[in-house]
């Protein structure tokens, strides 16, 4: 069971991710999907590096307290019940975003 | 002492809540009065917090584990036996900790009471002198005082300082290996000099100031100009109970060079004559100076002037004063030269005058101002929109995130997709053998029939896919 402070850390993580991909439009975020292409990891490549440098400090903070990517697209899905069947149940997709979050944590 | 309490410490800080001494030394393997131990004076220094069953770690403690910083120790972490007091006088004296360790390994197989064992293991692994004094006067005041009063004084004397005055000049020495009755009571540190106990350091006064003058590439004293009394009376302007800086022997320094003439030859007096050559003064030669006023110069005086008609230059007779006129600048500080008056012209194109006949004349400096202004705004202004627009583009051409989403479902849509919505937006047609309608086949993966919803004719899967 995930102790209190990590589901709060959980929440504010996948409240931040909507809050920067729904800029983008839902319908558009759905399209993208459907289309099998990576919301995550278009997003993370086209941010600037300034962004992309925030982003993977705060990536690497969550994972040292056990926070895993999975964990955050699974309350990503729950905050965005409109993406959720096409982003996290679809397992071949959620596989696909979770690698590119990995990816993006292993580049310099 | 303080590597258990590092590892106390980084036990709690992989712990989300509060957490007990029996929890923590469970995980590092040891007692748990020991851990409550470490867990208190931790706790005095700062770096944790909690009592009882629930301690947890602190900023300042996860501060000290990030940056690597050394938690202090302090006279409590050390035990009182006659090594962990070494050890501990050690580290107050400034060693670093690998020499603490080293002389330890020696002392502990000597008599650890002995200041003469203490003074030979600081000289076998070469302790610098200052930290040596403070680390021996430490010891030597714990072996006093853990020393019955009546031996005390007998067993472990204290050091005898002395104040060192400055002897006249002259009076002979007394002691072997020294000069001008002087002991050997002091160090050389770099290029600071340092009085010590007495005879426990390395030099005399003179000799160590030798020493730091040599180090410091000035002239020896012996091998300059300065007589042994220029020395002396340097030296009577320093204390000699205050280590010496570099700044007293700069000083030093400038008072013992040699007053002119090089090579260390002492200046003769002279005079240069007429021709400006030097002539050495004799003895009781009297020297006469007589102030002459430097005659006038001859030629002529020209004064260049500015004017608005040009550059104008007169020539100025010498003796009369030369006037210097500053007019005020003109109003507003404009660089522009006073406006000629402008003659104003009627409509009739003829010049107008007033009602004495006079030609009217207009001031249209002020318009022309307004005009500079007018035009200088607009410069500015059409400068400030250029940058906007410069900030404007860059901040498009700035990748971001959100954009990137836009770009991608934008090109996704051009190029019709690659996934799923291809096919919904444009599901495969089937044209019924019998009637010739067209139909789609049913949106589940796992259908078996396909029905035409014109003549109902049941075509199989089998059937379809061989289409």
């Amino acid at each position: 069971m995930t102790s209190w402070p990590k589901h709060f850390a959980i929440i504010k993580a996948a409240k931040r991710i909507k809050k920067e991909i729904e800029q983008a439009g839902l319908e558009r975020l759905k399209f993208l999907a459907e289309s099998n292409i990576s919301i995550v990891g278009t997003y993370l490549n086209g941010c600037s590096p300034q962004t992309k440098a925030e982003a993977r400090r705060d990536l690497t903070a969550l994972l040292a307290l056990g926070i895993t990517p999975d964990l955050i697209l699974e309350e990503l899905g729950r905050q965005m019940p409109g993406l959720a069947p096409l982003m996290v149940d679809r397992d071949a997709y959620k596989k696909s975003e979770l690698a590119a979050l990995d990816r993006f944590l292993k580049e310099e | 002492m303080a590597n258990q309490q590092i590892e106390v410490l980084r036990a709690l800080s992989s712990k989300e809540e509060g957490v007990g001494p029996s929890v923590l030394a469970a995980e590092l393997r040891t007692g748990e009065a020991n851990v409550r131990t470490y867990l208190n004076r931790l706790k005095k220094k700062g770096y944790v917090d909690g009592a009882g069953s629930s301690w947890f770690i602190n900023d300042a403690g996860r501060k000290a584990l990030e940056t690597g910083e050394a938690i202090p120790v302090t006279a409590e972490d050390t035990g009182q036996d006659e090594l962990s007091r070494f050890q501990y006088f050690g580290s107050l004296a400034g060693v670093e900790p690998n020499l603490i360790t080293a002389c330890s390994e020696l002392f502990q197989n000597l008599d650890m009471r002995s200041m003469d064992d203490f003074d030979r293991v600081m000289a076998e692994q070469n302790i610098p002198q200052t930290n040596r004094n403070r680390w021996r006067s430490n010891y030597l005041g714990y072996l006093r005082n853990t020393t019955p009063p009546a031996e005390r004084d007998k067993t472990y004397p204290l050091p005898k300082v002395q104040p060192v005055t400055a002897k006249p000049e002259g009076e002979p020495g007394s002691g072997s290996g020294t000069s001008g009755g002087e002991t050997l009571d002091y160090v050389v540190e770099g290029t600071e000099i340092h009085r010590v106990a007495e005879g426990y350091g390395d030099f005399t006064f003179s000799q160590a100031l030798k020493v730091v003058m040599a180090k410091r590439g000035t002239t020896s004293v012996g091998a300059g100009g300065s007589s042994l009394k220029d020395l002396a009376d340097a030296l009577r302007t320093l204390n000699p109970a205050q280590p010496i800086t570099v700044k007293d022997l700069l000083d030093l320094a400038d008072r013992l060079k040699p007053q002119g003439g090089g090579g260390g030859n002492p200046a003769q007096d002279g005079y240069i004559d007429q021709e400006g050559n030097w002539q050495p003064l004799l003895p009781g030669q009297r020297v006469v100076i007589i102030k002459k006023e430097a005659p006038p110069t001859s030629g002529k005086t020209v004064i260049v002037k500015q004017t608005p008609e040009g550059i104008v230059t007169e020539e100025h007779e010498a003796g009369r004063p030369i006037i210097i006129q500053t007019a005020p600048p003109p109003a507003g500080g404009s660089s522009m030269l006073p406006m000629t008056p402008f003659p104003v012209i009627g409509s009739d194109g003829k010049p107008m005058v007033d009602q004495d006949g006079h030609p009217v004349y207009a001031n249209i400096e002020p318009m022309i101002r307004w005009l500079g202004f007018q035009a200088e705004q607009r410069r500015a202004d059409e400068r400030h929109q250029g940058l906007m627009g410069l900030v404007q583009t860059v901040r498009e051409n700035v990748p971001d995130g959100v954009q990137a989403l836009v770009r991608a479902f934008e090109e996704a849509k051009t190029k019709g997709g690659t996934g799923t919505p291809k096919q919904e937006a444009s599901p495969q047609v089937y044209e019924c053998g019998a009637c010739k309608t067209r139909f789609t086949l049913p949106a589940t993966e796992d259908w078996v029939q396909a029905k035409c919803p014109k003549c109902s004719h049941i075509w199989s899967r089998e059937e379809v896919m061989k289409a």
